[in-house]
């Protein structure tokens, strides 16, 4: 079993986000996350904690240009060590478009980046499906437990 | 190899002394590599090929596009110093100094730069502080030692190649790693800038750390300005990551302290391998406790007392034209150090009541005087002293006449023709009086400091034959000698401008006249009526090294 720490920091000011709820949402989403595993390998068991950053556009811009040498924003970013990191902007941008508050696309990348430090891709379309699904189980389990924002 | 076996036979037979004076010998070969095109063009190629190196040292993704801008950036390097710094363009020591620490710099940031990128690749775990790679990767990014390589070259060279280095540091700077960065560009121009900016006057050697300190505030200015450090969220002061700005604070600042601690560190290194003196060593040597000055103390008072006045009078000179007052004082206490070896058949040190020259031809007196040039080299040499001191030591009389003595052998030539006549000499036996065998060596005053010096000298000495002083005396005797040094050819050598003499002049007068002048009188007071006249006005023995 992982330790099961994992801290999640705002490190933006363009969008406000409730910052309380979206950490007891990790807290909560982290052993539910560790259970699933896409290779059997239960990597995430392995990490002794995760970091979660809430950043800005820019900041994401460059740590996808440095590291995976693509230019421009994107959602989330998840490193193999245990370390996520996500746009507040873009979370906006797809909130509208899914017709959801910005601290639940939040919550759901960090369950995205969970299932991707324990071995689930979404490279390929098969894999991607398989990935959602899990992604939308493990919501639901953990919205039973704490009332959605 | 002849000459020496020919010496030695002089010397067996008691006609040559076998005391060697050292010499300053310049080889073929440093000459060549100082000046050649070759060594020239090998330290471009070198610099070229170690930042093609830098360049490839790591997955880049184009870097044979970054190694070709970079070229081109070097281009426009070596064309700007080429026009505006000719002097350093043309000495391969200096090209060598500056690109080597260009190729440092580099090499660092390149080295800081992926240590910043390595801890989010190997990740690794979280430090017991709880940072997360992703941050310390950031604090890496801020310990970039911007200021290096202007730090260095501004303090050895000036605020010109300062100026230089920050510009082409920040623009190869943003190429080294991945693809040019304008944040990174940014910070580097303006870091640097501010390294040369607050270096300007840099005496000593905690001034430095000072300048430092200011570099480190400057970049973290920019990081809080570019949104490198923080976000600071105003909403919520709370959930404002502070422990992550704390750290960003102290990384950036304590880069700009710690880069130059470093450089203070490394300067005597660069200073003695480039032969270069900055101002902080000229301050530091300025010191009257050197052994040769101690020795000048006690075997020749006198010129240790025409040091020191020449050295004041040189460095408000100095400081009147903008040339390097600390470096005037220095090389001015030292100008003089070759009078070690005779001292008392210099005026100056001479007792009241015995001329030693009295008893000696007036070519022995000259050849004597002359000769104070080359032992102050020998005995620069000897004890370690450095280049620009040599120089003045070498160059302080130029090629000027030991007046005194010319017209003396002039004078006992005529006596010697008259008396010729009368004895019936023939006139081809006297001997001729040679004004080459008058003149000292040289070479003229290749500097403006070199050239203030030598004023400096020939009006204090000369001062001190002046009998009850006035202002215009003072004045018409500076006039004088500046007019006779400037028609002899003098100052011809050296980048002295005419509108700098006169103000060379000003100074002079002015702290002369302030040095000389004379107590008034108390009406009726306390004190006697005795010491109207200056002491210095007392000198009645002929001004013997005047000239």
């Amino acid at each position: 079993m992982s330790a099961g720490l994992i801290h999640l920091q705002n490190r933006q000011r363009a969008i406000k986000v409730r910052l309380a709820w979206l950490r007891r949402f990790a807290e909560i989403a982290l052993p539910e996350c560790v259970l699933y595993s896409a290779d059997g390998r239960f990597a995430l068991r392995q990490l002794p904690e995760v970091d979660v950053a809430i950043v800005s556009d820019q900041i994401i811009a460059g740590v996808h240009e440095r590291f995976m040498n693509i230019p421009g924003p994107t959602d989330v970013i998840t490193f193999h060590h245990g370390e996520i990191v996500m746009s507040a902007e873009t979370a906006v941008i797809h909130a509208r478009q899914h017709g959801q508050t910005v601290d639940a696309e939040l919550a759901l990348y960090t369950v995205h980046g969970l299932l991707h430090l324990n071995g689930y891709e979404d490279a390929v379309a098969n894999d991607a499906k398989r990935m959602r699904k899990t992604q939308e189980r493990i919501m639901k389990a953990c919205f039973e437990r704490i009332s959605p924002p | 190899m002849l000459g020496f076996l020919e010496r030695q036979r002089l010397v067996k037979k008691g006609l040559a002394s076998s005391k060697l004076r050292r010499r300053r010998t310049e080889s073929e070969v440093a000459h060549t590599l100082e000046f050649g095109p070759a060594a020239k063009a090998g330290i471009f190629v070198g610099f070229i090929a170690g930042l093609a190196v830098l360049i490839y040292s790591d997955a880049s993704s184009q870097p044979m596009r970054n190694v070709f801008i970079a070229l081109l950036i070097f281009l426009t390097a070596l064309a700007q110093l080429w026009i505006t710094q000719p002097k350093t363009f043309e000495k391969n020591s200096r090209i060598l100094l500056i690109f080597g620490v260009f190729l440092l710099h580099l090499a660092i940031v390149k080295m800081v730069l992926v240590t910043a990128d390595n801890q989010v690749v190997h990740g690794g775990s979280t430090l017991p502080g709880g940072l997360s790679a992703l941050e310390r990767s950031q604090l890496w990014r801020l310990a970039v030692p911007y200021a290096f390589a202007p730090l260095i070259l501004s303090v050895l060279l000036g605020k010109n190649h300062g100026i230089y280095a920050a510009t082409f540091v920040s623009l190869w700077g943003a190429m080294v790693y991945r693809n040019i960065d304008p944040v990174f560009l940014v910070m580097s121009l303006i870091s640097g800038c501010t390294a040369v900016f607050v270096t300007l006057q840099v005496r000593k050697r905690s001034r430095l750390v000072r300048a430092g300190f200011f570099v480190g505030l400057a970049t973290w200015i920019l990081a809080l300005i570019l949104g490198i450090i923080g976000p600071i969220i105003w909403e919520s002061l709370g959930g404002t990551p502070w422990q992550m700005i704390g750290w960003q604070s102290v990384v950036a600042v304590g880069s700009g302290i710690v880069t130059a601690f470093v450089v203070g560190g490394a300067l005597p290194m660069f200073e003695s391998l480039f032969g270069i003196t900055t101002d902080i060593s000229w301050l530091e040597r300025a010191d009257l406790n050197h052994p040769l000055l101690k020795r000048l103390v006690m075997e020749a008072p006198g010129t240790y007392h025409h040091s020191l006045v020449v050295a004041n009078l040189a460095e408000a000179a100095a400081e009147a034209i903008g040339a390097n007052p600390t470096m005037c004082r220095v090389c001015s206490y030292f100008h003089d150090i070759g009078k070690l070896v005779k001292p008392e058949y210099f005026t100056e040190n001479m007792r009241r009541d015995r001329n030693p020259h009295d008893e000696l031809a007036p070519t022995m007196s000259a050849l004597i005087i002359i000769a104070h040039v080359k032992e102050g080299v020998d005995l620069a040499l000897k004890y370690g002293l450095n280049q620009e001191i040599m120089d003045v030591i070498q160059q302080h009389h130029g090629t000027s006449l030991v007046f005194f003595f010319f017209k003396r052998a002039q004078q006992q030539q005529e006596d010697a023709r008259a008396g010729g006549k009368i004895m019936n000499i023939r006139e081809e036996d006297i001997p001729e009086v040679r004004e080459e065998s008058f003149r000292y060596s040289g070479p003229r005053p290749q500097t403006k400091e070199c050239a203030i010096i030598s004023l400096a000298d020939s009006i204090e000495s000369a001062s001190r034959s002046l009998e009850r002083i006035t202002p215009q005396k003072i004045d018409q005797l500076v006039d004088d000698i500046i007019e006779r040094r400037l028609t002899d050819g003098q100052l011809k050598e050296c980048d002295l401008t005419m509108r700098e003499l006169e103000e060379v002049a000003e100074s002079i007068k002015h702290t002369l006249q302030s040095m000389m002048h004379s107590r008034v009188a108390y009406p009726g007071g306390r004190t006697e009526k005795t010491d109207t006249v200056s002491p210095l006005s007392r000198s009645t023995i002929p001004p013997v090294s005047a000239a």
